[in-house]
């Protein structure tokens, strides 16, 4: 590898290695010499020889070299913010650095044999490797601007949550609007655009100093004043800018992540930081944009300018002319706040102890009718109190709402990428962004509707010159659309690509015995099979999607968040799908059936509809669990053979028709009760392998009912040949 | 004291106001605005005698509300706080009635400044 790319470049490689020890020559004389009251500068001098020489490294494949460079300059990089802690040790180091530089430089040059500097490079990395995870335990290297606070804890817990959650919006904010300001080109939108992005780095960039992580406000520094540059020269961005300010973003989001779990910066971290902010910097200086360095590095200086008419100066220094006075009291402390934040689990307690409130307030209730005659005024107290647990109940559901836009915006940073990787040209419009959905459910439904993104760039969006040629504008369109309709969040993607190919499903499906031969069904079934467990039409797999691991993944997930899915397609035009979730996944609507002394608890979601099945009709059938219902043979489960459940059938049973897959399924029971609002309580860790229920319920007389999982238990009794179906 | 904080971001508020707490105590009257929008409004109701002003805002940005209360009001002390740290800048706030310039990495004893050069100016008032 190394000896095709010095063949390539003979001349330059060999100027560069000759240059390059020259320079560490020079290096080492000047560490040799070093005092403590000059060290900044020599330092600062070393480390931008390092720079130099793995870039170089780099561009010429010389990996060993660059990986030595890459270490040391992370060393120096924790050292150069406190150049005060070096000591001869780390000197010698620096030395013993460029001495084995010089020896690799030259075994490059004179393309020599390896004489154990493979062992020596081990040892220098070891021992660099050392001197970092050192440093790095000392949070007063990265947080130096707050010496008192550091000493015991490097970052006010409370302070340090803020910052990272504001960061983080700050950040999609950012983010979007880069997008954005690609899309929009040369745009007169895109300097706003451009000014917004401006604002959230700066606003990032105070913050970090704030709170005192100096590498994150250097990396946002530069990426500002990479933004300013653009803005005051009116200068063309390129892809490529853009793809590092994304980056940028992503290494800040990364920082974050890794504050919020170790409540500092990693090793890892730090050099991810440091190295873009130099990328950025070498962006800088190639671009010609000037850095104003003066404003990040002047931490320790107080600027404070004040207006004052009767002075001559225009400014004057106040800490030198002002005297500290008393300090004033006036006024009482009336703190306004528009808007706190509360912590997620302490939400959902709230929300289980609400849950418990409707409860037992059902069980008054209840009790209430049988007293009702000794104390009439009771049961008026409890109305009222019902009424009040309801709107508790209600107000507490709503706090968990939060917009759906959040989920939305990675979705762009996604289209982005994949229509990078990929040869086409996707754009993504939003609608409804605004729409509130419940908090656990924006982490749900970002990865259903990630898939289906994916999916529609992948299969759905054709390339350019194909689009063209249909007479469609070369950029295809994905929209994304939210919105609340009665009782259910819908969100749909729509493509306006080539469609869903019938035939080729078809064929597909017949191929893979997911369909009957004989059978041509509709186009909406044959839609619904592209979410079948491994099925993909795609000619190539593409690391996009196309493994056949999508879609029945989706459909898998959406079962579980009792969501449907529905499909539409036109070839050539593009394809629709619209996702149906509850609106919120702690109450259900279902409806109450027994069997015996139970109680089970159907979703409404499910259900179609609910009829009666007698005696007469089970013989007429032969005993076969097929009911004919308006003409249409609908096979049924006997729930009570299902759940083991012992006693004998009464004459009139019901049955509970539910959809299944497109199809009808009756789900038989004693008795079917009443509709009620089920707020689901999980069955606990013991019972998490039990299959055909998804939860419990507690009922007005304190009684327990079992919510059926419908998909599961019918999928079950598929697998074990319990009931009779078409084309199963 | 009535005091006004504008500021969108809330990490930078909340900073401030602990800083300012602990200097100055707790016991005065601490108003908080995320925008231009939500902070012109709130001085027109209470009348704060000192405010700390963001420069860059989204929407009306701290220079707009900078101009517009002082088309009304000289009296408040207007106190202007970025990391933009550039001459030109400055001479403008300064120019349009701001008291104070501030560069925004907060720390008590630049809030103890703040203060002297807050109470000079209500002595210089009198």
């Amino acid at each position: 590898m190394v000896s095709l790319i010095m063949d390539r470049k003979p001349t330059n490689a060999k100027d560069f290695l000759s240059n390059s020890r020259k320079l560490l020559r020079v290096a080492k004389s000047k560490l040799k010499g070093f005092t403590k009251d000059q060290n900044f500068e020599t330092i600062e001098s070393i480390n931008s020889l390092f720079q130099t020489l793995r870039e170089s490294s780099f561009y010429f494949n010389f990996d060993e070299i660059e990986n030595l460079l890459n270490k040391s300059e992370s060393f120096l990089f924790v050292h150069c913010s406190d150049p005060k802690a070096l000591d001869s040790t780390h000197i010698e180091l620096l030395i013993n650095i460029c001495t084995l530089l010089q020896e690799m430089f030259k075994q490059q040059e004179n393309k020599g044999q390896n004489d154990g500097l493979e062992e020596k490079t081990e040892k220098l990395i070891q021992q660099l490797e050392h001197q970092i995870t050192e440093l790095q335990d000392l949070p007063s290297i990265l947080d130096p601007s707050s010496h008192e606070q550091s000493k015991t804890t490097p970052f006010d817990p409370e302070m340090l949550d803020l910052f990272i959650s504001e960061s983080f919006e700050r950040l999609e904010d950012a983010e979007e609007n880069l997008l954005l300001m690609e899309t929009a080109g040369q745009d007169s939108k895109q300097n706003d655009f451009l000014k917004t992005c401006f604002r959230q780095f700066h606003t990032l960039k105070g913050n970090a100093n704030l709170i005192g992580i100096q590498p994150l406000e250097w990396l946002m520094h530069s990426a500002e004043s990479l933004l300013e540059g653009f803005s005051n020269n009116r200068q063309i961005i390129k892809g490529d800018h853009y793809r590092i300010l994304l980056k940028t973003i992503d290494v800040f989001r990364q920082a974050l992540t890794s504050l919020s779990n170790y409540q500092k910066l990693t090793t890892l971290e730090s050099q991810n930081i440091q190295l873009q902010t130099s990328i950025i910097s070498d962006l800088l200086i190639t671009e010609n944009i000037d850095i104003d360095y003066s404003s990040a590095l002047d931490d320790d200086q107080d600027k404070i300018y004040l207006e004052s008419s009767d002075s001559e100066n225009d400014f004057i220094d106040i800490s030198k002319t002002l005297n500290s006075e008393k300090q004033p009291t006036i006024g009482v402390q009336a703190v306004k706040q528009k808007d706190i934040r509360i912590g997620l689990e302490k939400l959902d307690q709230m929300v289980n102890l609400v849950g418990e409130l409707v409860t037992v307030t059902n069980i008054i209730s209840h009790q209430t009718h049988i007293q009702m005659s000794e104390e009439n005024d009771f049961s008026q107290f409890v109305n009222q109190l019902q009424q009040v647990s309801n709107e508790i109940h209600e107000q507490t559901m709503s706090m968990r709402m939060v917009p759906i836009a959040n989920s939305f915006r990675r979705m762009s940073r996604l289209v982005y990428d994949i229509s990078k990787k990929s040869a086409k040209q996707v754009s993504l419009t939003m609608s409804g962004e605004n729409t509130e959905i419940d908090k656990t459910l924006v982490e749900l439904i970002a990865d259903p509707v990630l898939h289906l993104i994916r999916n529609a760039v992948d299969h759905g969006i054709e390339i350019p010159a194909e689009r063209i040629a249909a007479e469609k504008p070369p950029t295809g369109n994905i929209h994304l659309q939210a919105s609340q309709i009665g009782n259910e969040i819908w969100i749909i993607v729509r493509d306006d690509g080539k469609g869903l190919d019938r035939e080729k499903i078809l064929k597909k499906a017949r191929k893979n015995g997911l369909i009957d031969p004989s059978l041509t069904p509709p186009d909406e079934t044959i839609w619904k099979i592209i979410f079948e467990a491994g099925f993909s039409t795609a000619k190539e797999i593409s690391a996009l999607s196309g493994r056949g691991v999508g879609l029945d993944i989706v459909k898998q997930n959406l079962d579980k968040l009792s969501a449907s899915i529905n499909i539409e397609s036109q070839k050539g035009i593009g394809t629709t799908f619209t996702l149906r979730f509850p609106l919120t996944l702690a109450v259900i609507e279902t409806l109450l059936v027994k069997i015996e002394d139970n109680f089970f608890s159907i979703p409404l979601v499910n259900m179609i509809e609910c009829v009666e099945l007698k005696k007469a009709d089970i013989e007429k059938n032969h005993e076969r669990q097929i009911a004919r219902i308006r003409g249409e043979l609908v096979p049924y489960i006997r729930l009570r053979k299902i759940f083991e459940i012992e006693g004998k059938s009464p004459d009139i049973e019901q049955i509970v028709v539910v959809e299944y897959n497109q199809q009808k399924i009756g789900l038989l029971v004693d008795q079917s009760l009443n509709k009620h609002q089920t707020i689901i309580k999980s069955l606990g860790k013991m019972y998490a392998e039990v299959e055909n229920f998804s939860g419990i319920t507690i009922l007005g007389d304190g009684k327990i009912s079992l919510i059926i999982d419908v998909n599961n238990l019918i999928k079950n009794c598929i697998e074990k040949e319990a009931i009779i179906t078409n084309n199963y | 004291m009535k005091l006004l904080l504008v500021d969108d971001s809330r990490f930078s508020r909340v900073t401030l106001m602990k800083n300012l707490k602990e200097v100055i105590g707790s016991e005065h009257t601490f108003l908080e605005a995320s925008s231009g929008e939500e902070a012109l409004p709130l001085f027109e109701q209470e009348n704060p005698d000192l405010i700390f002003l963001d420069y860059l805002m989204p929407g009306i940005s701290g220079e707009d509300v900078l101009k517009k209360i002082r088309s009304s009001n000289n009296s408040c002390f207007i106190t202007v706080l970025t990391s933009n740290y550039q001459k030109p800048v400055i001479d403008r706030l300064l120019e349009l009635g701001a008291n104070l310039f501030i560069q925004k990495s907060i720390n008590k004893e630049k809030i103890t400044t703040i203060m002297d050069a807050y109470n000079h100016f209500r002595a210089m008032e009198e």
